[in-house]
């Protein structure tokens, strides 16, 4: 059994598969925690490996899935301040179980790793060098989403090397360009903040804005709060309301701007990765919800016509991927619904595996 | 004797139209008459050069008038003394002026188009210098002394910003809290318009189409700033300048897109100050901040084996494909992408490397054409069958200006 751990700020979920049944937990980060894990797994069997989800890797932790070990758990403690927040909490599951469980294997994924190679290009701020020196660069996020999708896509399309393009619809909507499997661009920048806009997050604004709030008395505190919690397509809505209302949206609905604004987003950043690759042989959407984005994916489709990108008009109800291919369309389009956790078992299982090989 | 302009007008027949174009470091000038067809045609023009730059070379000015070019070496230490010197030089060929145009690079909320100078509109500009601090201050000082200089004399400003009063919502929203996008009129205002406005009309007339039928990409590539436009129905429908001229493309000195709240982040890191933070972003970041040794794009590609110059270059045509690419889809394809201003008419290795595989999108340079093109007239780099037109035009932002002035003109306001 491979017990799987993933943390955000505040929580912590698990997950556990033996033969009978499938062990889920979630509780609060305090002291009690591991008891809660303890009871939540109960006599279910025993514990073969555990796994972590690391949120930010930052320049030391550049490979998507890897054994963490006493040896080299210091790089993983490195990490916290790329993302203090998340990354903390993730070092302390970590750092219990190891001492824990010492005999068994310790997989850390790390969602960062798979963007560690991209491109100078797409890596770099057009910054003073003093200031380009200081970890700062764009890092990006999702990359095991990006890669576990993008690799099961590829025996899809039936090319060596097809120039794709994936995307990430939902509440932090990112993408990714891919030349065969190396990827050549993100939207994810420095922070989640870049790119394109969240539900509450600003996506990319005129950086003077925030020197211009400051000087109108704002502190960069506040600024901060503002920019991550306060703006997004929530703003543009002008009122709570959650991301499936905005992508169901009809015209002269409160959040049709809200569903303009984030289509034609979209769209610039496909089109602006499409020039990266000089070209495009596939795109790929993905989401938890797939059925939310059946109203969306015509509108972003459109206005590709030009590059002869065609999409069908309806999602026929399917399994885990959909082809969404038109009869004439020169470029293939798919549609993958996106589950995290059987993204970090896959990523675990196959680790394991090469293990039991090499041995 | 005092006639109003009307009245002079009807009697010569004709409009002689000064036009000042401020930069950041120099002063362009020129002298247009335009006849009663509409048919303009400079009859003097002149530059200031290095104006107010601290530095071994001295400053000076030049005027071409009847013929005979002349060039003063004197100190300039501001735009205004520069403009003092052009009105000494008017006064000396006693050469008549019936109209003074200017550029102002930010009109904010407040000017959508070309306007008349009055008390009111004065009190307006006055509210937009903060919104371009290097660019405003100087315009409206050189507005100033032409008051004095020709105190009855009309004036009028034409805005960089205004050409792109016509972006939809979608293109020039910052998605903030309504009450702080309002408090504040936070949107992408966009700038270049003058020059836009010039090349999107020379285009038509290149390619014998109306403006409004075609679908043009713009690369506004300046040896300062650098903008990229999309245009359609003869409007300006996205372009990559935003609140002010810092975001989008990787300029000379500005950094171009990039995270917001990295600024926060290096300001909490490491001890910047606010001011100084920004200045490090418009003033040493881009092509200066990448390559470390220059700002200048052409200095980068002769010394490209110096360290740092590859990337540099690499970046300026990455983030620049990009743009193009964003508006291909925003557009849904084009008919032609026209380079402009000093970089964009210039330098055919930069064309080539920013048209390199796009085929994708039906743009193709054809290589002999890019590499023999004039920068003095408008040029078609690809072959004669191709879909997509690849563009060389040089812009002139002067003669635009003094269009916005005779239009006022006729329309008696």
């Amino acid at each position: 059994m491979i017990l799987m751990f993933y943390n955000d700020a505040y929580f912590i979920h698990w997950r556990a598969r033996d033969n009978t049944r499938y062990i889920k937990g979630h509780c609060e980060f305090n002291a009690r925690w591991p008891e809660r894990v303890a009871a939540s797994i109960g006599r279910a069997g025993p514990i073969e490996a555990i796994s972590y989800f690391l949120h930010h890797g930052g320049q030391k932790i550049r490979k998507p899935a890897g054994f963490l070990t006493p040896q080299n758990f210091n790089e993983l403690a490195q990490c916290i301040k790329y993302l203090p927040q998340y990354n903390d909490l993730t070092c302390k599951i970590a750092g219990y179980w190891l001492k824990a469980l010492p005999q068994i294997p310790h997989i850390l994924l790390c969602d960062t790793a798979y963007f560690a190679r991209l491109p100078y290009t797409a890596s770099n701020y057009a910054i003073p060098h003093q200031l380009q020196r200081q970890d700062v660069r764009r890092y990006g996020r999702y990359g095991l989403s990006h890669q576990w999708i993008t690799n099961r896509i590829h025996p899809l399309i039936g090319m060596a090397q097809p120039k794709l393009i994936s995307v990430y619809l939902g509440n932090h909507t990112n993408m990714a360009a891919l030349n065969g499997s190396r990827p050549l661009e993100t939207s994810f920048g420095f922070t989640t903040i870049e790119g394109m806009p969240s539900l509450t997050g600003s996506g990319n604004i005129d950086p003077t804005i925030v020197f211009n709030l400051h000087a109108n008395g704002m502190s960069f505190k506040e600024i901060n709060t503002l920019l991550s919690q306060k703006s997004g397509l929530a703003a543009l809505a002008g009122q709570r309301t959650g991301l499936a209302a905005i992508f169901r949206a009809k015209p002269g609905s409160r959040c049709i701007a809200a569903r303009d604004f984030y289509c034609y987003n979209v769209r610039k950043l496909i089109g602006s990765f499409v020039a990266t690759l000089g070209g495009i042989d596939a795109l790929v959407f993905f989401s938890e919800q797939p059925k939310t984005l059946n109203s969306i994916i015509p509108d972003i489709c459109r206005s590709f016509k030009f590059l002869g990108l065609e999409c069908k008009k309806s999602m026929r109800p399917g399994k885990n991927i959909w082809d969404l291919t038109g009869k004439s369309s020169r470029v293939k389009i798919y549609c993958v619904c996106h589950n995290t956790w059987s993204i970090i078992e896959d990523y675990s299982v196959n680790l394991l595996r090469t293990r039991r090989i090499r041995q | 004797m005092k006639l109003s302009v009307r009245n002079r007008l009807k009697r010569n027949a004709e409009l002689h139209v000064l036009v000042f174009n401020c930069g950041s470091s120099s002063l362009s000038y020129k002298i247009f008459r335009v006849d009663k067809s509409s048919r303009i045609e400079p009859i003097v023009f002149g530059k200031a050069h290095r104006v107010g730059v601290k530095g071994t070379k001295a400053s000076f000015i030049t005027y071409t008038y009847d013929g005979k070019c002349l060039k003063d070496v004197v100190p300039i230490k501001t735009h205004r003394d520069a403009a003092d010197l052009v009105f000494d030089y008017i006064e000396r060929d006693a050469i008549r002026i019936d109209l003074v145009g200017h550029r102002f690079v930010h009109g904010g909320s407040f000017f959508a188009k070309s306007t008349v100078i009055n008390p009111d509109t004065l009190k307006k500009l006055q509210l937009c210098l903060p919104l371009a601090p290097i660019h405003n201050p100087i315009a409206l000082s050189v507005i100033y002394a032409t008051r004095e200089h020709l105190p009855g004399t009309k004036q009028y400003v034409a805005f960089d910003s205004a050409f792109h009063a016509t972006l939809p919502p979608m293109a020039y929203t910052y998605p903030l809290p309504t009450a702080i996008v309002k408090k504040y009129a936070y949107r992408k205002y966009g700038f270049h318009g003058l020059s836009c406005l010039d090349i999107m009309n020379k285009t038509a007339g290149y390619l014998k189409v109306p403006a409004a039928r075609l679908k043009l990409i713009i690369c506004h590539l300046g040896t300062g700033g650098s903008s990229v436009t999309a245009i359609q129905c003869g409007r300006s429908v996205d372009t990559s300048m935003g609140y002010s001229p810092l975001t989008g493309l990787v300029m000379s000195t500005r950094c171009g897109d990039i995270d917001p709240m990295l600024t926060i982040y290096l300001m909490a890191a490491y001890g910047y100050r606010p001011d100084h933070m920004l200045g490090m972003l418009e003033k040493k970041s881009g092509l200066m901040g990448l390559s470390g040794f220059s700002s200048d794009l052409r200095d980068i590609i002769d010394k490209k084996d110096k360290p740092h110059a590859k990337q540099a270059f690499d970046m300026y045509v990455h983030r620049l494909k990009q743009y193009i690419g964003s508006y291909l889809a925003v557009l849904g394809g084009i008919d032609a992408l026209v380079f402009t201003d000093d970089i964009g008419v210039q330098n055919s290795f930069v064309r080539e490397k920013v048209c390199a595989d796009m085929t994708w999108a039906g743009i193709a340079l054809n290589i002999h054409k890019n590499r023999t093109a004039r920068s003095d007239r408008a040029v078609e780099l690809t072959p004669s069958n191709s879909k997509v037109k690849i563009l060389s035009i040089p812009n002139d932002e002067e003669r635009i200006i003094c269009l916005e002035g005779s239009r006022l003109q006729e329309h008696g306001v």
